[in-house]
């Protein structure tokens, strides 16, 4: 196992080892580039997933003290997970790609009261590394990998979208092996992807980038080791990392240049918190620009009770989506689209999210029919609100130390007539196969937590350049969906895997040419 | 028949919350299994008024009474261990109280009641936890009907993952 010297700064050290760190370390691993990879959460092996939402919530999700406001429900401000792979351990791999007209929001778009902005690179600069991400996570209908087969509740939405006139319904873009595929097993089937794929069918870092940057000799992982600070220089050049290691202990990683991937709220909680003479504001922060525009999806949630048996609780949990909302069409009333995806929910996720605060038989009645409910989550382009975003709580500290990070989030007016539109979309599907009931969901979380450390073209707007280099600090990066200039309506994490390909690929080669 | 709607009577004692044992006015002590359980669990004796709200918020005819008690017992042990939970427990004794004689209520009543006292922070708490203990907890899984774990069956891929059979032809 290879193991770096604390006080080697030829290192590149990036924080997070999610679907942006993880696969960012391996690709410069791959390259022989020295990488030391800090992760907060503790490393599990097979042996520690189990088929159970709850004990793995215990185990992998962040749990870290965080204060919710605006619309964010203080107990579930953000669904993220403190563990080594990051969000890849809990997601639902849904893989689709950006459209053109998404890195374009602010000229699409033209919407009021909005800091949108376009994103400094193209859809086509980003399009080879779509290919490239896609054959890493072996995405359904890509590399010859057949599309998912369609489980029940993927097949009860199709069915109804096919009826309300739908044509791109697709079981394909799920980063779930429809065959063996890169020394990973076919899904089986088991169900609840968020808990973790025991078999490690589902695409995550943990099981392929980390232990192929180990195999390279050019890696090393460090566990439960939360960032807590960046140091520079009197150029004003990142230098150091300190972090909380094992036992609490205060260490200091040297850096040759430092990749932050920690997911939005912990990415900018960082850079907020390294403040200092040169940076009072925090790092790379100049412009006041790092923590805002937090974007989340407008998301929404329907149950429909059916009139047979659906028993959504087999199989993927999110095998298939469609796509004929994802469409740019201001004559629905809003601008951007949404996708509708197939979602599969616990007894206790129903009971919290879909009826969030109910009880009595209100409560009892549905869950009585749980055998009988479809289910849909949707996620929809978020307009960018520079007072949406995360800020540094003024006395509060967690255990390490740190100040408790304050996360505000509103809806944007243009929220309101998408869900609406959204919502009668899902009630549709529901109902034009015979649902008895169609409810949304009462609490509707961050899953996808973007943008609070942007690219823009003009530093003035954002945080960093279209390779994620901070605009104010040379060898300081932004490596995970904290880059995101706007959300579009897709999942993120496949753009997130495309952007850290590419990174790799830049830092490479500025390394060669001496910049680095 | 609700099994809470037995009338009998009982008294709440401030101090510990809890009815005394021979007032026997539990969900707990209604059933053979709680009584089995008495006879080793002191504190499954006492029913409490967090095991009559469990029932009020998760009312399934068929899930044993001692289900109930047993994910009663749970949530008592988990707030327990909360700083606040005895001034929680005062304001509720309190709540309860004002309802009058839980025990003579029929089930309306008690729904009734229960939607009073549930702008108290006493229920807000024992709710929160009682949630999470309630729809986590297999034998309500089994009621419901989801399995639990498919994984040590092999997952669904040879087991109905795909097998809905009522969906209507497509249009044409």
């Amino acid at each position: 196992m290879t193991v770096f010297e604390q006080s080697d700064d030829s290192v590149i050290v990036v924080i997070g080892s999610g679907a942006g760190g993880g696969v960012l370390a391996n690709e410069l691993a791959q390259a022989g580039v020295n990488v030391v990879c800090l992760e907060a959460g503790r490393r599990l092996t097979f042996g520690d997933i189990v088929n159970d939402e709850r004990a793995m919530d215990e185990k992998m999700t962040w749990h870290d003290r965080r204060i919710g406001e605006g619309l964010l429900n203080p107990y579930f401000p953000a669904w993220m997970c403190k563990t080594v792979g990051g969000t890849t351990m809990h997601w639902t791999a849904t893989s689709v790609r950006l459209q053109p007209h998404e890195f374009r929001a602010k000229t699409t778009y033209g919407i009021p009261n909005t800091s949108a902005i376009d994103w400094p690179l193209g859809y086509e600069e980003l399009e080879p590394f779509y290919t490239l991400a896609e054959t890493k996570m072996g995405v359904s209908g890509t590399n010859g990998l057949p599309p998912l087969p369609m489980n029940n509740n993927m097949k009860v939405l199709a069915a109804g979208a096919r009826r309300l006139g739908y044509k791109e319904i697709k079981s394909t873009g799920v980063a779930i092996n429809s065959a063996p595929y890169d020394g990973r097993p076919q899904c089986q089937q088991i169900g609840f992807c968020k808990s973790g794929c025991v078999i490690g069918a589902k695409w995550s870092t943990l099981y392929t980038e980390i232990p192929k940057a180990e195999d390279t000799g050019h890696f090393e992982l460090r566990p439960n080791a939360m960032a807590l600070n960046l140091e520079h220089d009197q150029n004003g050049r990142v230098t150091s990392v300190l972090y909380s290691g094992e036992n609490g202990a205060i260490q200091r990683q040297r850096a040759r240049a430092v990749c932050v991937a920690g997911n939005a709220i912990e990415t900018s909680r960082l850079l907020l918190n390294s403040q200092t003479s040169m940076f009072p504001d925090g790092l790379a922060n100049g412009a006041g620009q790092v923590g805002k525009n937090y974007l989340k999806h407008v998301v929404l949630g329907a149950l429909g009770f059916m009139p047979g048996e659906v028993n959504f609780y087999r199989g993927a949990q999110q095998g298939g989506h469609i796509a004929d909302e994802q469409r740019n069409d201001e004559s629905r009333g809003f601008a951007g689209g949404y996708q509708i995806e197939s979602a599969a929910f616990s007894p206790l996720s129903v009971a919290r999210i879909a009826f969030g605060g109910e009880w009595g038989e209100e409560l009892t009645s549905a869950l009585e029919d749980y055998t009988r409910i479809a289910a849909t989550f949707i996620t929809g382009e978020d307009a960018s609100q520079s007072k949406n975003g995360v800020r540094l709580h003024g006395e509060e500290k967690d255990a390490y130390g740190l100040p408790v990070p304050i996360v505000r989030y509103e809806d944007h007016d243009n929220a309101t007539p998408m869900r609406k539109h959204a919502n009668a979309s899902a009630r549709g599907l529901f109902e034009t196969l015979g649902a008895t009931r169609v409810v949304p969901f009462k609490v509707n979380m961050a899953t996808h937590n973007l943008g609070t450390c942007r690219m823009s073209e003009n530093p003035a707007d954002g945080v960093c350049n279209k390779w994620g280099r901070a605009h104010e600090i040379d060898n300081l990066y932004i490596s995970d969906g904290s880059q995101f200039s706007s959300s579009g309506s897709a999942n993120p994490t496949l753009t997130i895997v495309a952007l850290a390909i590419r990174q790799a690929g830049h830092i490479r080669d500025r390394m060669a040419a001496g910049e680095l | 028949m609700n099994e809470l709607s037995a009338p009998r009577q009982f008294s709440f004692s401030r101090r510990d919350f809890v009815l005394t044992a021979s007032a026997l006015a539990g969900v707990g002590v209604l059933s053979g299994c709680a009584r089995k359980e008495s006879e080793t669990s002191p504190e499954a004796q006492d029913f409490d008024a967090v095991t009559a709200l469990i029932r009020q918020m998760f009312p399934h005819d068929g899930i044993a009474q001692s289900t109930y008690a047993d994910i009663a017992v749970i949530v008592r042990q988990k707030l327990n261990s909360e700083a606040n939970w005895p001034s929680l427990q005062a304001e509720g004794a309190a709540a309860f109280e004002a309802q009058g004689d839980w025990a003579a209520l029929d089930d309306a009543g008690r729904v009734a009641a229960a939607k009073v006292i549930s702008d108290t922070a006493f229920f807000k708490t024992v709710y929160q936890t009682a949630l999470f203990e309630f729809y986590s907890h297999s034998d309500v899984w089994r009621h419901l009907g989801y399995p639990g774990a498919s994984w040590p069956e092999g997952g669904y891929i040879n087991r109905g993952f795909d097998d809905i059979n009522w969906l209507p032809e497509d249009p044409q």
